[in-house]
C-alpha cells in the first residue's frame, strides 16, 4: 500500500523532471545544489576538527594568518612562498651529547616564508636538554635564531618532551636578523619594529637590505642542535608557513577559510533545509486544511494567517536570541513557526482549485473522511508546488541567520558563512584588503541561495504554467 | 458601512491585534530576563547600604538578618517583584505601548538622557534617510526597468534580469556592502569606508559630506533590491498585457506609449505599488545589518553596540519600534492596495504576498 503510494509519487517527479531538465537555469540551480551537498556531507572527513576547534587558538597556531589562497601566485606579480610541512629533517647525526638535524629550504619564490616553526619530540634522562636553531643561508652567512631549554614531563623512565620552536617569532629573533641586517647598511635605517623578519633574513646582503629588501633565492639550511647528555630525539616536523595558503587562503586569527566554508556549506544546508522542510509541512497541513474545509473555518484560518503574517521576523529572532541564548536551533524554531505563513497563503489558493476537481467530490460521495482526502489526494498533487516554495524558503533562512551572526547574536558553537562574515567584518578585513576572507564565504551563501532560487522557480514554471508565458 | 470604510476598520483592527500579540512577545520574553536583573540589583543595593552604614554594623548578626529581609522585600515591592507574573507582563506591556522603554544599561543619548526613547530617537532620523532615500531610487527604478523589459518580453533586457534579479536576491545585502567597501574604498578610494565621524561642518559643507559617506550604503541597498523589483514589476506587467482590452488597445492602433503608460500601468499600479512597499519592509533587516556593515550611526549600528554590551533594554526598544515600524507598514501597504483596486473586499485576501 505505502509502496504503491511511493511509486505513484516517484512517478510523478520523474514526469516533472523530464520537463525540467529543458529548464537551463534550474539544471544549473540542480547542479550548485548538489555539488554543495556534496561538501555539505563530506565535511566533517575533509575539515575535521574545524568545527569544534574554531575558537581553540591552538588548533589554528601552525597556519599562517591572513594569508591569500595559493591561486594569487599565478595572478599577482611577486611570487610568494607556500605552506610546507616537512615531517622529517632532510639530515640526521649524532655526536657525543649533540644530535644535529638539519632541514633542506629551497627559496625560489620572491617572497619567503612568514616563518618557520618546529616541533622537536623526545625524551631524556634527568638534565633537561638545550635546542638552538641556527639558519644557513646559501651565501654561507650563518644566523643563529633562537635557543631554548626544554621541560620534559616526568615518565616512567626519565622525562619526555614535546617542544615547539618558532624561528622568527620572537622580539630577540627580530632584533638578531635586523643587527644581522644593519651591518650592510649604509644609509638612515628604519627601526627593528618595522622590518619583516623572515624577508630580511632570506634578503640579499648588500646596502639597502633594510630598506629596499632583495631576496635571495637558493639553498637555505635550517640547523637545528639537540645539546644534552642522555638525551634520545624520536620525532621532529618542520612548517615553513606559507605567505600565501591553501584554496581559500587563511583569515586573521589563521583559521583555513577552506574548512571553514566547508562547513559553512553542512550547516547552511541543516538551517536551510530544516527550516523549508519544517515551513512546508506546517503550510500544507495549514493551507489545505482551510482550503478543504472553507466557510468559517477557512475565514478565520486566514485571518489568523494574516495576523502572523505582520509579524516582522528580524525583531523576533533578535529579542529571542537575546533573551533564550544563541542557539542555531532556536533560529530554525523560530524562522520555521513564521515563515511559513506565506506559502500556506499559495497552496490554499491552489488547494482551492484542486478541490474543485470531480475526484475529490466522487471520494466524498464514497464517504471519505475530510482528513483522508486532504491526506490521499490533496497533498500529492500540492507536492511539486511545495517543493518550490520550500526552495525559495532556502537562502531566506540562511541570508538571514548569517544576519544574525554580523549582528553580534550567532551561535558560538558553530561554524557558518555567517560566522566567518561577521569576523571579517569585526577585524576589518575590507579596509585590510583581505578580500578573499570577505568574498568566498559569501560567495558561498549566494551560490547556495542562487541554486535554491533558479531550482524552485523552474519547478514554479513547469507546475504553474501561467507563468510561462513569454 | 460604505466597502472601503469597512475594509480599512478591519484591517486598521487586525494590525493592532498583531500589535499587540507581538507586545506581549516582547514582554514575556523580556520579563524572564528582567527578574534576574532586578533580583541581582536588590541584592547589590542591600548591601551596599550595609557597607556604608556605621549603624547597622552595630547590629547582631540576628538584626542584621532581619534588617535585610525587610529591606529586601520591601524593594521587591517597590520594583513590583511581588506581583503575579501576568499582572507584571501586562505592566511591561503597557510601558512599552506608551513607548517607555526603561532606561539605558549603559548608552547615553547625546542630549545625555538615559532613557531608550531618547537615544533611539537620536538615532533613528539618520535609518530612516539611508532608508528612504534607497526606497526611493530602486522603486523608481525598478519600475522604468522593469517596464522596459516587459515591452519586449524575452528580449535581451528580459534575459538579463531574470539572471540578475535572482542573483542579487540571493546574496545578502551587508555581504554585498563589504564587497563595495573593498572594492570603493580600499581599492579604489573613492569612497570612505565607515561613515563615521559625522561631518562637523555646517550648511551645505555638512549635506555634501553626508552625502559622501551615504553613496556607498545607498548604492548596496539599491543594487540588492532593484533587480528583483523590477522583475516582478515585469510580472505584473506582462500579465496585464495579456488582457483582452490592451490588445483590442493596441487592435485599435493606439500608440504603444500610451498603452504601456496609460492602461497598462493603470491596472498593474495596486500589485506594482504594494509589492514595492512589501519589499521596502522585508528589506527593513538587511538595511539595518548593512547600517553596521558601513558604521552608520543609526538605529542598526545601535542594535550591534547594544548586543555587544548585553544592553537589553536598548535591544527591546530598537525591535520594538522595529516592529510597529513594521506592523504599521504593512497595515498601509494593505490599505493602498484596497484604495488602488476598486475590486478588493473584506475577506478577500491578498493574492500575492
Amino acid at each position: 500500500m505505502i509502496l504503491k503510494k511511493l511509486k505513484g509519487l516517484f512517478r510523478g517527479f520523474l514526469s516533472v523532471f523530464r520537463e525540467y531538465r529543458g529548464e537551463t537555469t534550474g539544471m544549473i540551480g540542480l547542479g550548485l545544489i548538489i555539488t554543495m551537498l556534496i561538501f555539505a556531507l563530506l565535511s566533517p572527513s575533509l575539515a575535521p576538527d574545524t568545527n569544534q576547534k574554531w575558537d581553540n587558538v591552538d588548533r589554528w597556531k601552525d597556519l599562517p594568518s591572513g594569508a591569500p589562497p595559493f591561486w594569487m601566485n599565478y595572478f599577482s606579480g611577486t611570487n610568494k612562498a607556500t605552506h610546507q610541512i616537512k615531517n622529517e629533517p632532510s639530515s640526521t647525526s649524532s655526536e657525543s651529547v649533540i644530535t644535529t638535524m638539519v632541514y633542506d629550504y629551497q627559496f625560489s619564490e620572491d617572497l619567503p616564508p612568514k616563518d618557520v616553526v618546529f616541533y622537536v619530540n623526545g625524551k631524556y634522562e634527568d638534565k633537561a636538554p638545550t635546542l638552538i636553531a641556527s639558519l644557513i643561508r646559501p651565501d654561507d652567512e650563518r644566523l643563529q635564531l633562537a635557543t631554548k631549554s626544554i621541560q620534559g614531563t616526568e615518565g616512567e623512565s626519565g622525562y619526555t618532551f614535546e617542544t615547539r620552536l618558532s624561528l622568527f617569532g620572537g622580539n630577540q629573533q627580530r632584533r638578531k636578523v635586523y643587527r644581522f641586517a644593519k651591518q650592510y647598511e649604509e644609509g638612515s635605517v628604519p627601526g627593528p619594529s618595522e622590518i619583516d623578519v623572515t624577508r630580511t633574513a632570506f634578503a640579499k646582503t648588500q646596502d639597502g637590505m633594510l630598506s629596499r629588501t632583495e631576496p635571495l633565492n637558493g639553498e637555505y639550511k635550517i640547523e637545528l642542535l639537540l645539546v644534552g647528555t642522555g638525551t634520545e630525539l624520536t620525532s621532529s616536523r618542520g612548517i615553513f608557513m606559507g605567505r600565501v595558503y591553501g584554496l581559500m587562503g587563511t583569515d586573521g586569527s589563521g583559521h583555513d577559510i577552506a574548512r571553514g566554508w566547508l562547513w559553512g556549506a553542512r550547516w547552511g544546508f541543516i538551517l536551510g533545509l530544516s527550516v523549508a522542510i519544517g515551513t512546508v509541512i506546517i503550510a500544507l497541513i495549514f493551507g489545505m486544511t482551510s482550503a478543504y474545509y472553507g466557510g468559517w473555518v477557512d475565514e478565520l484560518m486566514q485571518r489568523l494567517n494574516e495576523i502572523i503574517m505582520g509579524i516582522p521576523t528580524l525583531p523576533i529572532l533578535v529579542i529571542v536570541a537575546t533573551i533564550w541564548g544563541r542557539s542555531i536551533w532556536f533560529v530554525i524554531f523560530i524562522m520555521t513557526l513564521l515563515y511559513w505563513r506565506g506559502i500556506a497563503k499559495t497552496i490554499r489558493a491552489r488547494g482551492l482549485q484542486i478541490r474543485q476537481n470531480t475526484y475529490v467530490e466522487a471520494g466524498e460521495a464514497l464517504g471519505a473522511s475530510g482528513a483522508r482526502i486532504i491526506r490521499g489526494h490533496m497533498i500529492p498533487q500540492m507536492l511539486p508546488y511545495a517543493f518550490a516554495e520550500a526552495a525559495l524558503m532556502v537562502p531566506m533562512a540562511i541570508i538571514a541567520a548569517a544576519g544574525l551572526h554580523v549582528l553580534g547574536l550567532g551561535d558560538p558553537t558553530v561554524v557558518t558563512w555567517g560566522t566567518m562574515l561577521s569576523e571579517a567584518n569585526s577585524a576589518g578585513a575590507t579596509i585590510r584588503g583581505m578580500w578573499w576572507w570577505v568574498l568566498l564565504p559569501g560567495l558561498g551563501i549566494t551560490l547556495l541561495g542562487f541554486g535554491f532560487i533558479s531550482a524552485g522557480m523552474a519547478v514554479e514554471r513547469i507546475v504553474n504554467p501561467k507563468m510561462k508565458q513569454e | 458601512m460604505p466597502a472601503r470604510v469597512k475594509y480599512l476598520v478591519f484591517r486598521t483592527f487586525q494590525a493592532l491585534i498583531v500589535l499587540g500579540i507581538v507586545i506581549l512577545i516582547f514582554s514575556a520574553l523580556f520579563n524572564s530576563v528582567s527578574e534576574e536583573q532586578l533580583q541581582t540589583r536588590i541584592r547589590q543595593t542591600v548591601t551596599g547600604r550595609v557597607r556604608n552604614s556605621p549603624e547597622l554594623q552595630q547590629l547582631s548578626d540576628e538584626e542584621l538578618k532581619e534588617w535585610r529581609e525587610n529591606e529586601i522585600e520591601k524593594l521587591r515591592n517597590r520594583w513590583g517583584l511581588n506581583q503575579p507574573v501576568w499582572k507584571r507582563i501586562f505592566m511591561d506591556a503597557w510601558d512599552r505601548m506608551t513607548l517607555d522603554f526603561g532606561k539605558s544599561y549603559m548608552m547615553t543619548a547625546p542630549s545625555g538622557s538615559r532613557q531608550v526613547m531618547d537615544i533611539i530617537m537620536s538615532r533613528l532620523p539618520r535609518t530612516i534617510l539611508l532608508f528612504t532615500t534607497a526606497a526611493v531610487i530602486y522603486v523608481f527604478l525598478g519600475l522604468v526597468v522593469g517596464l522596459k523589459a516587459a515591452q519586449v518580453a524575452g528580449g535581451k533586457l528580459d534575459r538579463f534580469l531574470s539572471i540578475f534579479g535572482m542573483t542579487s536576491s540571493s546574496m545578502p545585502m551587508w555581504w554585498l556592502g563589504m564587497l563595495a567597501i573593498l572594492v570603493f574604498a580600499y581599492q579604489l578610494g573613492w569612497f570612505p569606508s565607515t561613515a563615521m565621524p559625522l561631518p562637523q561642518t555646517t550648511g551645505l559643507d555638512y549635506y555634501l559630506g553626508v552625502l559622501y559617506r551615504l553613496a556607498l550604503p545607498l548604492a548596496t541597498i539599491v543594487f540588492n533590491i532593484f533587480g528583483a523589483r523590477a522583475w516582478v514589476t515585469r510580472n505584473i506587467v506582462t500579465d496585464v498585457l495579456q488582457d483582452d482590452y490592451i490588445m483590442a488597445a493596441r487592435a485599435k492602433g493606439v500608440p504603444e506609449r500610451k498603452v504601456i503608460y496609460g492602461h497598462t500601468l493603470r491596472t498593474a499600479a495596486p500589485p506594482v505599488v504594494t509589492s514595492a512597499l512589501l519589499s521596502l519592509l522585508m528589506s527593513i533587516g538587511g538595511a539595518m545589518i548593512t547600517e553596521v556593515v558601513f558604521n552608520w550611526p543609526g538605529i542598526g549600528l545601535l542594535t550591534r553596540i547594544a548586543i555587544l554590551q548585553n544592553d537589553t533594554p536598548v535591544v527591546m526598544g530598537v525591535m520594538f519600534i522595529t516592529s510597529a515600524m513594521y506592523i504599521f507598514g504593512y497595515l498601509v501597504a494593505d490599505l493602498l492596495y484596497g484604495l488602488l483596486d476598486p475590486r478588493v473586499e473584506v475577506g478577500t485576501s491578498r493574492s500575492m504576498s
